[in-house]
This record gives C-alpha cells, structure tokens and sequence, in this order.
C-alpha cells in the first residue's frame, strides 16, 4: 500500500462493525421467517389467483429480490454510516481500528525541570498513563524509553525496552506500572539509539502504527547532530545541518510507514542556570594550608538577563563561601536554532583554612536564582556541580646526586635545594619569588643510600625522584626506581655530561619492554664550544605547540611573549632522543598494565638545527614524558648545570616546578567526570573489600583490571555503569601491620552534562525540516489533544454521503413497493 | 327519515334481522319508503284516479289537460298489473360460502356472498309477489339442486323463502349445465334473475349465459363478489386454499395483490364484453354494497320488460 492511496478507516470500533453487519442480516431473517407463519385462507377465486400467480411468477421472484437487496443495502449503507468511516489520502488509520502503538518516553535529566507546579517528568508520566489507557484489547503496544532506568546496572546513556510488543490490555497494564516506577535518569537523551532501537521494535507485518514520543523536545538532541554539539561546547556557533542521523531514523519510521505524534511536555517558559564548570584557578594543586581560587561558571539558558544570582561553594558539605550578588549573566541567544547560553564566570577565593588534612576533598557549587526571579532556574541539578580534590601535605622530593668536586654537581645540589626549599636565595632570580612552601627536599649521593631512603618504611613516602646528573647503576635500585614510578611516583632525569647515552639507555630504554621507563633511546652526546655567540648554542623552539603538554604550557602559551621567549634557554652540550619513526611510534608498551611504558610525549623541542636527519620540519626533542604504571617521568635531554643559568634564570625553576607538579599531581582528572564517564582507581594490590558507593545510597563492587595475584604492586578497578550525578566515594580497606585493617574513602566527582540545561524546544517547522511533507508527522501538546485530530479526521467523514445513499435507497424501496404493488395507496386502503 | 330507512338496506344491518322473510320485507319496505313516492304507481297503462297535487310530486304526472281547466294541480294515478314471470336463479356452489373476513365490529358476523344472495333473492322475490308478479325459484350447483315454478301467491313466496333458508353451498360450480337445465325447467317465458360468483371456467359461464339467452328470457345477471374478491386485503404470507377444489398456493398477497386484482379487473372487462352482446343487464355486486343496489336495477329492468 502506498500513502498516496486513499483507504477507508472507520472512527467506531470493530465490534460496532460487526453489530452493525449482524443488523443487516436482520431483513434476511425477517424475509425467511415471516415464510414460516403462513396465515390459512380458504379462498373462492383460485382461478384468478392461480392465473395472477402464474403470469406474474417470475417477475415477482425479480421484484421480490430487487426489494430485498434494496432493503438489505439501506440497512448496511446505515451501518456503515454509523461506523463514521473516513476516507483519508495516508496509509494510517485513525482510532478506531486495530493499532499498533509505540509509545517512546523520555526519561533524560531534562525532564526533571520544574514546570509550574510538577515536572516535566512527572506530565511525561500522565501522557504515558493517557496513552496506555487507550490500548484496547485488540491493540498491541510497545514501550521504549530513552534512558535505561537500571541504576545499578547501566549509565543511562542508552535506551532501553520498556515492554516488547504485547497484544491486549494485559500489556498495557503492566507497561502504566512500569511507567509509575519509573525514574529519570541524569544522562541526556540520544534520540538517535533511541530511534533505532524503536525501529527494531517494529514489526515488519505491523499496520496502522502510531508511534507517540513524549518529550521535553530539546532543540539541542533534535536539531543538532553530535558533532555540531561538540562544536557548540567549545563555542563555535553550530552549523545544523538536515542531514542528520536522527532526521534519517524518523524518515525510515515514517516510511514504514507510521503516523509519528510528539507530545511536547516541556511548555514554553523554558529557562535554566547551570554551573558548567568549575576549575582550579590557583598557580599550584590544592596543598593543605594553602588557599585555594576557583572559577566557577555558569551559564543562562534564558533569553533574558538574570541579575544577582546567588553562588555557595561547599567543602566536604559545609558551606565555605556565598556570593549573594553575582555579576549579571548574559542572556541566551535567541537567534539561533539551538539557543547558546549566556555564560558569566566568577572566581571564588578560598581561604588557607579551607584544606587541613591531607586526602579526598569535595566541593560543592551551588548557583540558586534572585528572589526577584526565581523562575530563571527550572532544572534543578544542573545548578550544582561537584569537584573531586586530593589535597597533599608535601611533596617529598629526593634528588639523587653527585658529592663530586664538580663545579658543576654543586651547583646542580645547591640548585635544586634552592629551588626545593627556598633555603639558599638565587641569585638574580629576577621576578621569580620561588616556590611555595610544600615541597620537602632531601637527597642521597650513592645508589645505597638512595636505595634505603625509597625503601624506608614509616616516614613520608617519597612523591618525586630527580637524578641530577646522574645514572643509577645498581640493578636493584633500577628495579626499586621501577617499582616506585609503577605504584604512581614521579621521576625527573637531567642527563648530566658524565654519563654515556649507553649507560643511559642500558639503564633505563631496557630491550624489555615491562622495564623500559625510557621512552626514546638518548643518542650520542652534542656539544658546542662556547664562544660566547649565542647563535651557536642549541636553543629551545618555543613555538612548538603540536603537543600542548603541561610542562611546556607555560613556555609556549601567550603570556610566554613577556618572559621567556625574550631571552630563549641556549645550552652548549645535548643528548637528544632518538624519535621513532611514526611507523614505530607506540610499539613500546602501550598497554593499560601497570608496569609498563606507555607512549613517550615530547614535551620540548629543540630549534632545528643544520644537519639535523631526517626531513622532518621539527627539531629533535629536548624534554620527553612517559607513563610507566601510575606514575610519570620525565626525561631532559640535557644537564642540569649553570649553562641553563647562563641563559635564562627562570626557566629551570619553572622547569622543575612544572615537573614537580606534573610527575606528582594525584590523577584527579580521572575523579572527576560526567555522567556515562568510567570510574577508574588505582588501589594497592593488597586492597580489600574495593566498593563504589553511590550519590544517593547503594553500593556497586566494580570490576578488577589487574588479575589476582599480579605482582604489578597496584590494582585497577573499574566502574563504568556511572549514571547518577553527585559524589561517588570509592572505599577499600588495606591490611595494617596491626591487624586492624585501614580503611580508606576516595571521592569521584561525577556531574550531568552541562548542556542539559539548554532547554530551548524544537518547534514543529524545525522538526518537519527536511522530511518530506507527505508523512504523517505532528507535534501534539498532549495525548488528549489527539482527539482534536480525531475532529479533523472526521472532515474526512463520508458518514453524511452515505446517510444520503441510504436515504435514496430507501426512497428507491418505496417507488418500486408501490409500484410492484407491496404497498398499498391511500386509495387502496380507503376502499 | 328517508336517510334512516335506508340504512335497512346495509347488509350488515340485514344481517341482524332474524329470519328471511323478515330480512327480505325490510329490506323492500325499507327501500320503498325511502323513494316519497310509490314505484307501484306510474308504470301501469289503467288510469286509477286523480289525486291533488303536493310538494314534491313528479310533475311529469300532472295532468295538464285538469289544470286548463279547473286552475288546479291534480296528479294522474294508475292501476297495477301482474304479468311478469321473475325466476329467480341462485348459486348454491361452494364457491359462494366464501365470507369477507372484513366485519364492522366486535361480535359482528361477516355474511358470504350466498347470504347476499339469499337476501337479494328473498327481497327481490317479496317485491314480485307484492306486485302481483310471478316470481319462481333456482338453486343450483353443478346441476340444478331445487327448480319451483314461478307463482304469484304469499304461500308460494314462503315457500321459495324456506327453500333459500334451507340451502347451504356445497359442491363444485356447473353453470352451462345449471343453467340449461334451469332453462328447460322455466316454461314462460320471462326475466331470469341469476345470482353467481361465476366461478367456473369463463367459456362454460359463457355457454350458459348464451343458452338461457337463446330460449328468450331477458337476463339480469347478479355479478355476486365477496368484498376480499374485490381488494384482495390481505397481507401476511398466506395460504390460500381452494373452496371448490382441492389446489392450494402459498403466496405473498402484497406482492400478488396488484397482478390479482389485474385478472380479476380482465374478467369483469370479458364479462361485460360477453353480457353487452347477449343484452344481458350485468350487474356487479359487492356483498358489502347496499342491498338497494339490488332493488333498483331490478326495478329498472321491469320497467324496460314492461315497455317492450
């Protein structure tokens, strides 16, 4: 059947049909009946009778037919009649026939906006409720929503069968009771999956389908494809195209062909603050006694300005700061077919109080409307965003150094103490007032000593291991040093001018795999005389931004014009790395074992230099940085000595501070994440009882990565079933040598995405973009309003023509009654 | 009032009277004393006496010729006479038992068309004997079933009245055989008075019509019809059984009423045809038209006897 086609539907149900079918056997019954009780008659003028009955036999079986079939037809024209049928140009019937109904609900985080006195979730509910209602014992339904409800078992993201196809009322009951349980997830939507899942719930033999999609219509999961999306969040202006993926699904379930109604629930009045970020705006990580800047920003979804907005940030759930009179926040763009939010930032401040353990730390942003305006904010959960911190006492930092009569040891000793501890003032430090107070220095000059310090129990581990100059040759700190980069510490290596890359890459670029915490072997030692022409001297190329690594950030961003870049680091003697060649690139380990190295980074380069190999633009690097287990290292391509002071005074303490920060930082950016995002921790091997507890109560057991008894020191465990937004506390219990096991609680920060709270509706023009006008696709305000459709489908009604038929048939009857003489007259009858 | 008198003259009025003769005296003095004037006087050819003349006497018998000269209305009477032979003929076939279903009213009585005849023939009768006429009596069925020659005299009149009240309809319906035998059984000349329903074959009723013709008496033939015979009323599915043979049919009246009433409408047409060549006074009977009807033709009929 094509849609052009036009088909008769009928506005009654079936079993009306029916009844009115039986009705027209009613005169077939009479007819043969009344033969049954014959009235006796003893009669004089047989003759004429006989005579009558004989000439007029075969007419009166024609009349007699002709009279019944009239009679029959204005009894069936009337119960067609009755039975409302409409005429209508789609291939879709209208209530009243067999239906095939898919409802699709929406059950993302944006439904659970407040509108008026409920939540848009809570009229999704209703919609569901009048729709499943109306599924009659000869109907089939099928319900789908966009996000799975399983908590505990899912992340929400994917939608997911609420009831698989199920004929009669049956269904439908058990359907409204899953609907009455059924809770939002705080994942958004992806219409999408959704659609083609509904697809696949679509039974190929299936007529009359009405698929019912109620929905808060974000313009955003309509309108925009994921690409665009991830073009809006970084601010670019989207470009919505109609090629989209979903606009394809809803063409394919049309062309089933399908009547498709969307239910809009969200209403008009759509407006939203929501925090989309907060960030550590301080010059250092979060250190105990050390205060704290955060930026907070918060976006306006409402195409009008909302003045003083409220901000409270909380730590560890006690509230530590309020901003009551936020600056102004833009309005959204209305311009746009997906409205861009209006974004202010504001930076809180908090105090050296804030943090006074060391360990997991939340906080807790809050952004609330003006009183004056409390409608500004209708999705709740989007105002609130959390952060996960792991805030640390000191960073111990143990340098491995040469005692030499070196000018040059010295200096590389007296350096990193300076820098470390502040305790010897550079000299000509210029505008550099050294580093904060959270670093703990000490150092060891033989591989025993230094072996000892990192095996020491019972003291502060050591966080960062620097070998200044210096080459560990005793196999057994080499495995120590492995050991202890593997369980998450750092370790920073300047090359020194005593040691051979040989001895270097022996060391560390080992023919194993497992051991290499070297990433690129070092190649034969460069040196330069220094004849005081700078020109000569190797420099560093500042303007290498191919990979924005961390380290490097500094050195190469904008505000590096005003410092660095005016007087570039020059060094006369160099160990660069041998760089594999792309078709080598990331043999070397890779993996998600700890243990093992992972890909090297160049962080640094040096400025191209004559005779460098290759045909590659890029001069060879100066700084590289690897992932070896948990921890990092990095790898300087050069000495630590004064040929760098003779340059630059301030680059090597921005160096080591970046390092030091780097090769340290807790990995707090995997505890913080959105929703759909995976919990990863790194626990001690020997952790116990490794569980995930939940935002708003429940526990999940996530599963180990690293198998029972590896002999990596650390465990993996893995949680990706993240589908509620708040604080989720990791806690495992570690055996202490007291027998009374230690437990330990680490928070993951987990938010809903930001975007949600962009609740601009698609209209019905936006939505019908792009499909072509002859499909049955409507935007409907509610179920109820389906009966208005009703009233239209009824101008397709030809009940009126019909009922001119039946009226003409039976005037037919009576003419030819009178004229066969089955009627008698006024004449007849008066005399 | 003539208008009460002549409500003597609905059959269903007749009906309720007791006895024949009586019904038949009724219904001749009923008629009479509607007409203000006496039908006896005027046809006879014996001046009688000359009466003065009131209101509403015919001023055809004003006697002019008295009025020139005395200035005075007077009105001609004259004398009666008897010479007329009336033979009264009547259908006693099974046929004519049959009886309207249609009835006035509750505890009514529908009379057949031989209760019609009887009445007609038993008034008719009274009349003759009452004008000194002779009037005779036939009953017939397939052959004539009682003959009683023709006499003026009230004990014969009691008796043909006996006779009729006695009869009941039987047997099937011979009337070229009835009425050639009817024939030969009349010596004088004079008018046949015949009362059937005619149902027989159409050439047989023909034959017979055309054989009591033929030996010179005038006919005057009672064309006697059931009122249902005429309309056919009926409506349910009906079946209907034949009263002088053993055929039946089940039909639907409704859808047959129409091609019924067309035969019987054809018949009559073939009978006026036939009756019109044989100067036969037909007259059409309904059993549910007043006996009046009756009279007056009867009355028409001698006076053109008469006049011959």
């Amino acid at each position: 059947m094509t849609s052009s086609m036009p088909v008769l539907g009928y506005l009654i149900t079936p079993g009306l049909l029916a009844l009115g079918a039986a009705l027209a056997a009613v005169p077939i019954l009479i007819h043969l009946l009344s033969r049954r009780r014959v009235r006796k008659v003893r009669w004089a003028a047989m003759d004429w009778l006989m005579a009558a009955m004989k000439r007029h036999q075969r007419r009166l079986r024609l009349e007699n037919w002709l009279i019944l079939l009239l009679r029959v037809a204005a009894i069936v024209l009337l119960g067609l009649a009755l039975a409302r049928p409409v005429l209508t140009d789609a291939s879709i019937l209208p209530i009243g026939s067999k239906r095939n109904v898919y409802l699709v609900l929406d059950n993302s985080f944006s439904t659970e906006a407040k509108l008026d006195a409920r939540s848009v979730f809570e009229t999704v509910r209703y919609e569901a409720d009048l729709v499943l209602r109306s599924i009659g014992p000869d109907d089939a339904a099928a319900v789908l929503v966009t996000n799975d409800p399983d908590e505990e078992a899912t992340n929400g993201l994917m939608p997911h069968v609420l009831l698989g196809r199920t004929v009669g009322t049956e269904g439908a009951s058990r359907a409204r009771e899953a609907v009455a349980a059924l809770r939002t997830r705080h994942a958004p939507a992806n219409w999408t999956n959704t659609l083609e899942r509904l697809q696949e719930q679509m039974a190929d033999e299936d007529v009359n389908r009405h698929v019912i999609i109620v929905t808060d219509l974000q313009a955003k999961d309509w309108l925009r494809p994921p690409r665009e999306r991830i073009a809006a969040s970084e601010g670019e202006t989207p470009d919505t195209t109609d090629t989209d993926r979903l606009k394809e699904h809803l063409i394919s379930i049309l062309r089933r062909p399908a009547q498709v109604r969307i239910i809009n629930v969200g209403g008009r009045d759509r407006r939203d603050l929501a925090i989309t970020r907060i960030e550590n705006r301080s010059e250092q990580d979060p250190f105990v006694g050390r205060p704290l800047r955060l930026a907070v920003s918060v976006a306006n979804y409402s195409p009008e300005v909302v003045r003083n907005a409220q901000i409270e940030v909380m730590v560890d759930g006690e509230e530590r700061k309020r901003i009551t009179r936020m600056p102004d926040i833009p309005a959204a763009s209305a311009d746009l077919r997906v409205p861009k939010p209006g974004v202010e930032t504001v930076e809180v401040d908090l105090p050296k109080a804030t943090f006074q353990t060391p360990g997991s730390h939340t906080i807790k942003v809050v952004v609330t409307p003006p009183r004056s305006d409390p409608g500004a904010d209708t999705l709740g959960l989007s105002s609130e965003r959390y952060l996960s911190l792991r805030v640390r006492r000191r960073v111990h930092v143990l340098a491995f150094s040469q005692t030499s009569r070196s000018e040059q040891q010295m200096e590389a000793e007296q350096y990193l103490r300076g820098v470390f501890e502040g305790a010897t003032p550079l000299e000509d430090s210029g505008p550099f007032e050294g580093l904060p107070p959270i670093y703990a220095y000490e150092s060891a000059h033989s591989d025993s000593a230094l072996l000892s310090l990192l095996r020491a129990r019972g003291r502060q581990p050591v966080d960062l291991v620097v070998l200044a100059n210096r080459v560990p040759r005793d196999e057994r700190l080499l495995k120590t040093l492995r050991e202890f980069v593997r369980d998450g510490g750092g370790l920073l290596v300047f090359t020194g001018d005593q040691v051979t890359h040989d001895t270097l890459n022996t060391a560390f670029h080992t023919d194993d795999p497992a051991n290499r915490l070297l990433p690129f072997a070092y190649g034969n030692a460069q040196v330069r005389e220094r004849t005081g022409e700078k020109a000569n001297a190797f420099g560093l190329d500042l303007e290498f931004q191919e990979n924005p690594h961390p380290i490097a950030e500094p050195f190469t961003n904008v505000d590096a014009d005003d410092w660095i870049k005016r007087m570039p680091p020059v060094i006369w003697g160099r160990m660069p790395f041998i760089e594999p060649s792309p078709a080598e690139g990331g043999t070397d380990g890779g993996g998600e074992e700890p243990g093992q190295a992972q890909d090297g980074e160049v962080v640094l380069r040096f400025l191209r230099d004559v005779g460098d190999a290759g045909e590659s633009k890029l001069g060879p690097p100066a700084v590289v940085s690897s992932r070896f287990g948990e921890g990092r290292t990095v790898w300087v391509a050069t000495s630590l000595d004064n040929g760098w002071l003779s340059t630059s005074v301030l680059f090597l303490p921005v160096l080591l501070e970046e390092s030091a920060m780097y090769l340290t930082r807790p990995a707090d950016a995997g505890r913080n994440l959105e929703v759909g995002g995976v919990l990863r921790a790194s626990v001690p091997a020997e952790a116990q009882r490794v569980r995930f507890a939940m935002p708003d109560g429940g526990e999940v057991s996530p599963s180990r990565l690293t198998p029972e008894g590896s002999d990596a020191g650390r465990a993996v465990y893995r949680h990706g079933d993240v589908g509620r937004a708040g604080i989720w506390n990791l806690t495992y219990e570690v055996p202490t040598a007291s027998g009374e096991p230690a437990k330990v609680t680490e928070a993951f920060a987990v938010n809903p995405d930001a975007a949600e709270g962009n609740l601009g509706a698609a209209t019905e023009k936006d939505l019908r973009d792009g499909i072509p006008p002859e499909l049955d696709l409507k935007l409907l305000p509610s179920y109820s309003d389906l009966g208005t459709e009703l009233e239209e489908a009824r101008e397709g009604e030809i009940s009126r023509y019909i009922l001119w038929a039946v009226l003409g048939v039976l005037l037919l009857e009576s003419f030819l009654a009178l004229r066969f003489g089955r009627r008698r007259t006024a004449s007849d009858t008066g005399s | 009032m003539t208008t009460d008198s002549r409500t003597y003259l609905d059959p269903e009025v007749i009906q309720r009277v007791a006895g024949l003769e009586l019904k038949a005296r009724m219904i001749v003095e009923g008629y009479v004393s509607g007409l203000h004037r006496s039908p006896f006087r005027g046809f006879s050819v014996e001046f009688a006496e000359h009466r003065e003349y009131v209101p509403g006497d015919d001023m055809r018998f004003l006697d002019w010729k008295v009025y020139g000269k005395t200035d005075r209305l007077y009105i001609k009477r004259y004398e009666e006479e008897t010479n007329l032979e009336a033979h009264l003929v009547v259908d006693a076939s099974a046929s004519m038992a049959y009886t309207s279903s249609k009835g006035s009213g509750e505890g009514d009585q529908s009379h057949s068309k031989f209760d019609y005849a009887c009445w007609s023939a038993a008034a008719l009768a009274y009349l003759v004997t009452k004008q000194q006429d002779a009037a005779g009596l036939v009953l017939f069925d397939e052959t004539v079933r009682k003959a009683m020659q023709a006499q003026s005299n009230r004990a014969h009149l009691r008796n043909m009245i006996t006779e009729l009240e006695a009869a009941t309809p039987a047997q099937g319906t011979g009337i070229a055989r009835a009425l050639g035998e009817a024939g030969e059984a009349i010596r004088r000349r004079g008018l046949v008075i015949l009362f059937s329903d005619l149902m027989d074959d159409s050439d047989e009723i023909l034959r017979g019509l055309k054989q009591i013709r033929h030996r010179g008496h005038e006919v005057l033939l009672f064309h006697t019809l059931a009122h249902d015979e005429v309309t056919f009323p009926f409506e349910r599915l009906t079946r209907f059984e034949g009263m002088e043979e053993i055929a039946h049919l089940v039909a639907d009246p409704v859808s047959l009423r129409t091609a019924y009433l067309a035969e019987v409408k054809a018949f009559r047409r073939r009978l006026r045809r036939v009756c019109l060549a044989n100067r036969i006074d037909l007259v059409e009977m309904d059993t549910a038209d007043s006996l009046g009807v009756v009279l007056s033709a009867y009355l028409a009929k001698r006076a053109a006897v008469r006049k011959r």
